[in-house]
C-alpha cells in the first residue's frame, strides 16, 4: 500500500488508467459509435434497399422459397423480419452440414429485397458498415478472436478498478458536483475529467458492469468447467435448455414443411399481433422438422418469448413461455442494457451522448497525466514523457481521423476492389499509424492543433465527398426520403464544427501560472521542441 | 410525460447546486442563509425522487430508471457547464 488507502487508489487510478486509456479509448469511440451502427451500414451501402418493414406474409412468401432452391439441404433455415431499425431488411441464414464425415459444416446468410424477391448483390460496392466499426470494441481487429475476448476482459474489468479507484480518489466528490474551472492549467482537465466522470457514473458502471457479464464464460471458465469437464457438446446442450430450447435428431424421412404463413397466424395469437421477430426452422423438409417462432424483446431483456411448432403438422407443441431462472434473467437485462437495442431514437442519443462523455473522460484523464507531469522550466522531457504525450495525440486526435479514413474509403475506393470491406479497414489503421507517427515530427501543441484542423477537415468533407461519389447525399436525401443518411451526414458537420472549436481552445492561452510559462501561450504542455 | 421529467430532474439538480456554497452566487443568492440553502437542497432531493415515479410512469420499471438515469446525466452535465458559464 503506497501511504493512505485513497492514495493507493490514486496510484492505482492513475497508472492502471495511463497503461490502458489508449485501448480503453478505442473501445469507447467504436462502441459509441456501434449505438448508430445501422445508421453507418446505411450510409455506406446506401444503394442497398432502405427499411423494408412488410407483412410476415409477403416475408415468408420471399424467404421460403429462396431457401428451397438456395439451401435445400440445409439443417436450419433461420429467417430474420425486418422489424425495426435494429433489423431493416429481411435476411436469411442457413447451416449446411459437412459432406463428408470429418468435413467443416458450413453457415451462410443473404440479405433479401421483398421488393423484387431477390437477394441482394452485396459483392458490389462492398463494405464493412457500422457492424465492423461496432465488433472492433469488442474483438479489436487483426487478432484472433479468443485472444481479443480475453483482452477485451481484462480491460474492462481494468477499467472497473478504474470506476472504483477513481470514486475513492476523488475526496471532494459531493462538493465538486457540479464544478468546471476554466482557464486553470491542469486544474481545468482535472475538473473536466471529473465532472465527466460524476456525469457519466451510472453510465460507465453499467456498461462495464454488463460488459464483464458478456464475458463471463470467458472469464470464468472454471464454472463450466467443473461441472462438464470439456465435454462442450454438452456444455451447449444444458445452456440451450436454460434458454428453453430442447435438442432435436433428424428422422431422415422426407416431409414437407408446414405452411409458415398459418403457423405465424397461430403464434401471433400468443405473441401478439405484428410481434413476430423471426423463424427457426431445424431440420427443414424432415419428418422430425421443428419450427421456433421468435417474438420481439419486450422491455430491456434481450431475450423474448417465443412459441414452438412441429415443423410438418403445424401444431403447437410446446407454447409455454421460456421460464428463465434468475440468473439468465440479471445477463439478459444487463446484456439488453448495454447494447441498447430496445432504445428508441432518442434514447438512443442519449446513450450515444454518455458514450460520447465517457470517451472525453478517457481523453481528459490521459490529457490530464502529461499536463500535471510536464517538465518545469522548458527542460527536456524524457522518453517515457514524450511517448505517452506522442500516443495521447495520435490515439485522441488520430483515431478520429482514422474512423473519418474509414468513411472516406468507402467513398472513394473502387467498386470492384477485391476485398474492398477490407481495405476500408486497413485504410482506417494505415492513418491511425500516421497519425501516430505525426507528433514525433513535430511539436506538442502543434501536434495537437494541426490533427484537430485535419481531423475537422476529415468530417467536414464526407458530405462534399458523397456528392461526387454516390447518387444520394446531403442536397438530395430528401426527394429520396432518406433522413437517416441526412442524419449521418449533418452529424459530420456538427463533428466538424466541434473540432474547429476545440482546436480554437487546444491554442488559447490561459490565465494559470503553469500555462503562463508557455512561450506560445497554447494550452497544451508543448515539449520536445 | 418524459419531457416533464427531465424538467423536474432539472429543477432538482439546480436546486440541489444553489444550495451548494462554490455556487450559491451564481444565481444571485446570498450564503448568509444557511436555512434557505438546507430548504434547497432537501427539495432538491425531493425533485430528483419525485422524478423516478414520473418516469416509470412514462416508460415502466426497466424503460423509465433508464431514462431517468440518462436524463440526469445529461441534465448535470449541461447544468454544470452552464454554472461555468455563469460565473465567468
Amino acid at each position: 500500500m503506497i501511504g493512505s488507502f485513497r492514495q493507493s487508489m490514486t496510484w492505482l487510478h492513475t497508472w492502471a488508467g495511463l497503461i490502458f486509456c489508449w485501448i480503453l479509448y478505442f473501445m469507447f469511440v467504436t462502441g459509441t459509435l456501434g449505438y448508430f451502427d445501422d445508421e453507418i451500414d446505411q450510409w455506406m451501402m446506401p444503394e442497398r434497399p432502405a427499411m423494408q418493414l412488410t407483412s410476415v406474409e409477403k416475408s415468408i412468401a420471399t424467404a421460403v422459397p429462396f431457401l428451397e432452391q438456395e439451401a435445400s439441404d440445409a439443417s436450419r433455415w433461420f429467417i430474420a423480419l425486418a422489424t425495426d431499425r435494429n433489423e431493416p431488411l429481411l435476411r436469411v441464414f442457413w447451416n449446411t452440414p459437412a459432406a463428408e464425415e470429418g468435413g467443416e459444416a458450413t453457415n451462410d446468410n443473404k440479405l433479401l429485397d421483398v421488393s423484387t424477391g431477390t437477394a441482394v448483390d452485396e459483392s458490389v460496392n462492398a463494405s464493412g458498415g457500422g457492424q465492423v466499426l461496432y465488433r472492433m470494441h469488442y474483438i479489436l481487429h487483426y487478432i484472433d478472436r479468443d485472444l481479443a475476448y480475453r483482452l477485451i476482459g481484462v480491460l474492462t474489468f481494468l477499467m472497473f478498478v478504474g470506476i472504483v479507484s477513481g470514486i475513492v480518489a476523488h475526496k471532494k466528490i459531493f462538493k465538486d458536483f457540479f464544478t468546471f474551472r476554466t482557464s486553470k492549467g491542469q486544474r481545468s482537465w482535472l475538473d473536466m475529467h471529473n465532472l465527466l466522470s460524476v456525469s457519466t457514473l451510472p453510465f460507465q458502471i453499467m456498461i462495464t458492469y454488463s460488459g464483464l457479464i458478456f464475458m463471463i464464460v470467458t472469464w470464468m471458465p472454471g464454472i463450466a468447467l467443473g461441472t462438464y469437464g470439456f465435454d462442450a457438446k454438452k456444455l451447449q446442450a444444458d445452456g440451450s435448455q436454460l434458454l428453453g430450447q430442447t435438442e432435436l435428431e433428424k428422422s431422415g424421412e422426407a416431409a414437407p414443411l408446414a405452411d409458415l404463413t398459418a403457423v405465424a397466424k397461430l403464434a401471433e395469437t400468443r405473441l401478439g399481433e405484428g410481434n413476430i421477430a423471426g423463424f427457426n426452422i431445424e431440420y427443414p423438409g424432415d419428418a422430425n422438422a421443428r419450427i421456433t417462432v421468435n417474438g420481439k424483446s419486450a422491455g430491456l431483456s434481450r431475450f423474448a418469448n417465443r412459441v414452438v411448432f412441429d415443423g410438418t403438422t403445424g401444431e403447437i407443441t410446446d407454447d409455454s413461455e421460456i421460464e428463465l431462472n434468475t440468473s439468465v434473467n440479471i445477463a439478459a437485462t444487463a446484456i439488453g442494457l448495454h447494447e441498447g437495442l430496445f432504445a428508441g431514437t432518442l434514447l438512443r442519443w442519449l446513450y450515444f451522448l454518455s458514450g460520447l462523455l465517457g470517451t472525453a473522460m478517457v481523453a481528459t484523464g490521459a490529457i490530464y497525466w502529461t499536463i500535471k507531469r510536464r517538465p518545469a522550466d522548458g527542460s527536456k522531457a524524457s522518453f517515457a514523457y514524450r511517448f505517452v504525450e506522442c500516443v495521447n495525440i495520435g490515439t485522441i486526435v488520430g483515431l478520429l481521423i482514422a474512423v473519418a479514413a474509414y468513411f472516406w474509403a468507402n467513398r472513394l475506393l473502387p467498386e470492384d476492389l477485391a476485398n474492398r470491406a477490407d481495405w476500408e479497414v486497413h485504410t482506417m489503421f494505415i492513418v491511425w499509424a500516421l497519425t501516430l507517427l505525426y507528433p514525433i515530427l513535430r511539436s506538442a501543441s502543434q501536434a495537437w492543433r494541426e490533427l484537430t484542423w485535419l481531423a475537422a477537415f476529415s468530417y467536414a468533407a464526407l458530405p462534399l465527398i458523397s456528392v461526387f461519389t454516390v447518387e444520394q447525399h446531403l442536397f438530395n436525401f430528401s426527394e429520396h426520403g432518406r433522413w437517416t443518411l441526412a442524419g449521418f451526414e449533418l452529424t459530420c458537420l456538427f463533428t466538424a464544427g466541434a473540432l474547429l472549436v476545440a482546436s480554437r481552445y487546444i491554442a488559447k492561452p490561459t490565465a494559470s501560472k503553469e500555462i503562463d510559462k508557455e512561450e506560445d501561450g497554447s494550452l497544451i504542455p508543448v515539449v520536445g521542441k | 410525460m418524459l419531457f416533464v421529467t427531465f424538467l423536474v430532474v432539472l429543477l432538482g439538480l439546480a436546486l440541489i447546486s444553489s444550495s451548494m456554497n462554490r455556487h450559491v452566487g451564481v444565481l444571485g443568492l446570498s450564503a448568509s442563509n444557511p436555512e434557505r440553502l438546507k430548504l434547497f437542497k432537501y427539495v432538491g432531493y425531493v425533485a430528483l425522487a419525485l422524478a423516478i415515479p414520473l418516469a416509470i410512469k412514462a416508460a415502466g420499471v426497466g424503460l423509465g430508471l433508464t431514462w431517468w438515469f440518462a436524463l440526469v446525466t445529461v441534465a448535470h452535465f449541461s447544468l454544470a457547464l452552464l454554472l461555468t458559464y455563469l460565473k465567468k
